[in-house]
């Protein structure tokens, strides 16, 4: 008998994810939420009071720096610095990657072909692109960009491959009988697919762009974000150092926030969405 | 990788690693060539890349160091000290990443404390935490030990909540209405329903973590991989830098790709037939 | 007067390891003027085939099909068996997608969305319909192209038996009122007498193995016995031919 075994934490009505079970008693959870990160800045300030040396500052001494750095302005040109970079490498991964997601996507010669250039952007560790941009950039805003549109690139290129592939067989049949043309089909039924998948991947490669192209910026850059957290580093304040982090966290979650939400707004008539 | 790991349009696997296995097609001559032709291709555009970027190094150089290294015992010195301090930090990372993973699939309250927390984690850079740990720790084991934990922790959590959410309730509950014992049940139902997200949770720890160990070596350690490709960057020998990050990419794609890769698609075959 | 005109037509697949399989054997078949037509078969008969040749989805191996109405090519709407609507464009947008005429499409498409019961749903995305209005969007999509003729491919095969009944009524009103020459693939042999003016039933190869005249009254009730009579009639036959082959 299986019955009142331990395996019955098993049977509770499995746990809907974050966002779905968000609005069902949202305020609830909010609070608990809140508390939690409440209590994770007492633990922190508690150790700060023991350990009492600049080396952990207290929580109020990083919220006080990071006050500073945004009354005096200096976080939001950092942080545009760093972003422009990564549009820019954005801007490099699209006109390269949906070009060759299509190539993969229709023909299995160049998805042979590109299968092993797109593992290896996928999967060189970040301290080599870092490393590689600054040697071969310089300090400039090459580096970063150049960095941020590799490691886009495979994200891209496969979903759009994806993206291709799943343009249903179906629908350009019934475009033939109603000899629909050719820029029309483009138009209404590739690009609408494509949308969602380029969307997506450009979702998924943002994360892993933001982090290597910070990386870029310690290693060598003459503004951004990283170069501020290098610096921080380099002068051994502890205390800029989390402020910095901070901003870069909550910077991340926001444009990660936002896009989530785009996403949904564009793509209403995707079920999986809604 | 941070979205992978949160409930996404099932699209496309987020993660080019995991991309597309050579495998599946059609003309085994044929892709044969096509992965010919591309190494080909990388060589040709590295070598105009060193044209234009007079630093880089020529493969040929790389390989040579890559033997001077290997005659000197350097790889295998280097490697057993940091594949010490990566192990150490993956299982802590692994341990405590179940737990609190566990709790979070389980129960809604702890999801609701620790999932804003957990993202925070997901959201900071390795790099954070090398050089915060660098800091704190000075250049002792533990920089490049804590560096691996943090890194590969939040991973860790998203993805065993993932597979205690996994748990099929209707199942068990078929199980029970036939009486199943115990540990087939076990072996018949939860098992197969949290092998994928608990292997994935591995595999994307790894990833993380290895990455961290290198920046958290590089930065704040005096042996170890990281340390040593750091050395030949210090010395401006960028083909020693390079021949450790061909072995750095082989250690991962020995990992992950040819010990873990596998057993994730066994795991998950009945979900793609 | 929409004229179909199909002409010793033959179609052969042939698979990787260069097999052939003839799926269409010299086809010869003439339907003029505002008929229905319905061909039946048993599977593997290359109804499907058929229709989507006369559609030009796929080229025969041999043989010509022609297409007129008056001195010109005829206009062609086609039903599918599953509704084929492009997921991210509303009902409307999907009936102007297949638009040719401009001019004044949006009133068409509301007339014939009003016909099919779904005035009301213009402004709605495909996954937020079910199966059967979906389907009844995919019928008014044809009829809105004011085609002089209209191919369906077991346009009602993937709906419920109450749904597909209803669908069948509209159908034939719809049809009442516009007068089309169809061509209508169907595997139901009630389906085949209730709507049809002409069966033809294929053999499986490919060949016509007959055609039915059904001179019945319209509208016409499933429940009329002469109806029955009829699909009696041409069961015995179909089965005849099942164990022929």
């Amino acid at each position: 008998m299986v019955s009142k075994a331990p395996v019955v934490a098993g049977t509770r009505p499995v746990m809907s994810t974050v966002s779905t079970s968000a609005p069902r008693n949202g305020l609830q959870r909010r609070a608990i939420s809140f508390v939690a990160l409440i209590l994770a800045v007492v633990l922190w300030a508690a150790a700060a009071w023991l350990i009492s040396d600049n080396i952990l500052p207290s929580p109020f001494t990083v919220f006080g720096r990071m006050i500073e750095l945004v009354v005096s302005g200096e976080v939001f040109v950092h942080f545009f610095s760093s972003i422009q970079k990564i549009l820019a490498g954005f801007g490099l991964a699209l006109l390269f990657g949906i070009p060759i997601g299509f190539a993969i996507g229709k023909s299995q010669f160049m998805a042979a072909y590109f299968a092993i250039p797109l593992f290896t952007f996928g999967n060189i560790p970040g301290l080599t692109y870092a490393v590689f941009g600054l040697v071969v950039f310089g300090i400039g805003a090459g580096g970063p960009i150049t960095v941020s549109a590799m490691v886009a690139l495979p994200f891209i290129a496969l979903n759009v491959a994806e993206g291709v592939r799943s343009v249903d067989g179906g629908l350009l049949r019934m475009c033939r009988a109603y000899k629909r043309p050719f820029g029309t089909i483009v138009r209404h039924v590739y690009a609408p697919a494509l949308a969602a998948f380029v969307f997506s991947g450009v979702r998924y490669g943002f994360a892993m762009a933001w982090k290597v192209e910070a990386l870029t910026e310690v290693f060598g850059a003459g503004e951004g974000v990283g170069f501020m957290i290098k610096r921080a580093y380099q002068e051994f304040h502890v205390g800029d150092m989390l402020a910095w982090t901070m901003f870069f966290v909550i910077v991340m979650l926001l444009i990660e926030q936002g896009l989530n939400m785009l996403e949904k707004r564009i793509f209403a008539w995707r079920k999986d969405l809604a | 990788m941070t979205n992978t790991l949160r409930d996404s349009p099932a699209i496309s696997n987020p993660v080019p690693v995991t991309g597309k296995a050579p495998g599946r097609f059609v003309g085994k001559g044929t892709s044969i060539l096509a992965g010919l032709l591309s190494l080909l291709s990388i060589w040709v555009v590295w070598e105009i890349a060193r044209l234009w970027g007079g630093r880089l190094p020529s493969l040929a150089e790389t390989l040579a160091r890559l033997g001077t290294e290997w005659a000197g015992n350097e790889i295998w010195i280097n490697f057993a000290v940091s594949i010490n301090r990566f192990v150490l930090g993956l299982v802590l990372a692994l341990v405590v990443g179940a737990i609190l993973g566990v709790a979070i699939g389980l129960s809604k309250f702890a999801e609701a404390a620790l999932s804003d927390l957990t993202m925070v984690g997901l959201a900071a850079p390795a790099v954070i935490w090398a050089l915060l740990t660098t800091m704190w720790f000075g250049f002792g084991w533990l920089t490049p030990v804590v560096t691996v934990f943090l890194s590969g922790l939040p991973f860790v959590v998203v993805n065993i909540a993932k597979a205690v959410r996994a748990v099929p309730g209707d199942l068990i509950l078929m199980a029970r209405a036939f009486e199943v014992p115990r540990v087939r049940g076990l072996s018949q139902i939860i098992a197969p329903a949290v092998a994928g997200s608990a292997i994935a949770a591995v595999r994307f720890a790894v990833i993380s973590a290895w990455n961290g160990l290198l920046l958290a070596e590089w930065f704040g350690s005096t042996s170890g991989v990281g340390w040593r490709s750091r050395y030949w960057y210090d010395a401006n020998q960028m083909d020693g830098f390079l021949a450790w990050v061909l072995l750095f990419m082989a250690f991962l794609v020995l990992v992950d790709q040819i010990l873990l890769a596998p057993i994730e698609r066994r795991a998950t075959r009945w979900r793609r037939v | 007067m929409a004229n179909i005109e199909i002409k010793q037509l033959e179609k052969t697949y042939t698979d990787a390891k260069g097999r052939q399989t003839r799926v269409l054997d010299s086809i010869d078949l003439t339907v003029s003027g505002d008929t229905f037509v319905s061909i039946v078969g048993p599977s593997g008969s290359g109804k499907t085939t058929l229709l989507n040749i006369v559609s030009g989805i796929e080229s025969a191996t041999s043989g010509s099909v022609s297409l007129r109405e008056g001195g010109r090519d005829a206009k062609v709407g086609y039903v599918f068996q599953d509704p084929r609507l492009l997921p991210w464009r509303t009902v409307m947008q999907n009936l102007s997608f297949v638009q040719d005429d401009r001019s004044d499409w949006e009133v068409r498409a509301r007339h014939y969305l009003e016909l099919v019961g779904l005035g009301h749903l213009g402004d709605r995305f495909p996954a937020q319909l079910s199966g059967g209005q979906q389907q009844r969007i995919g019928i008014a999509r044809a009829f809105s192209v004011e085609p002089d003729i209209l191919l369906m491919d077991e346009p009602f095969s993937h709906l419920d038996a109450m749904t597909s009944r209803s669908l069948r009524e509209h159908l034939e009103q719809i049809w009442l009122q516009s007068r089309k020459t169809v061509l209508f693939v169907t595997h139901d042999i009630t389906e085949a007498v209730q709507l049809s003016d002409r069966i033809i039933v294929l053999a499986p190869g490919g060949r016509i193995h007959e055609t039915i005249e059904v001179d019945l009254p319209r509208p016409r009730r499933a429940s009329d016995p002469r109806v029955a009579v009829l699909q009696a009639e041409v069961l015995a036959r179909f089965e005849a031919l099942e164990a022929a082959a």
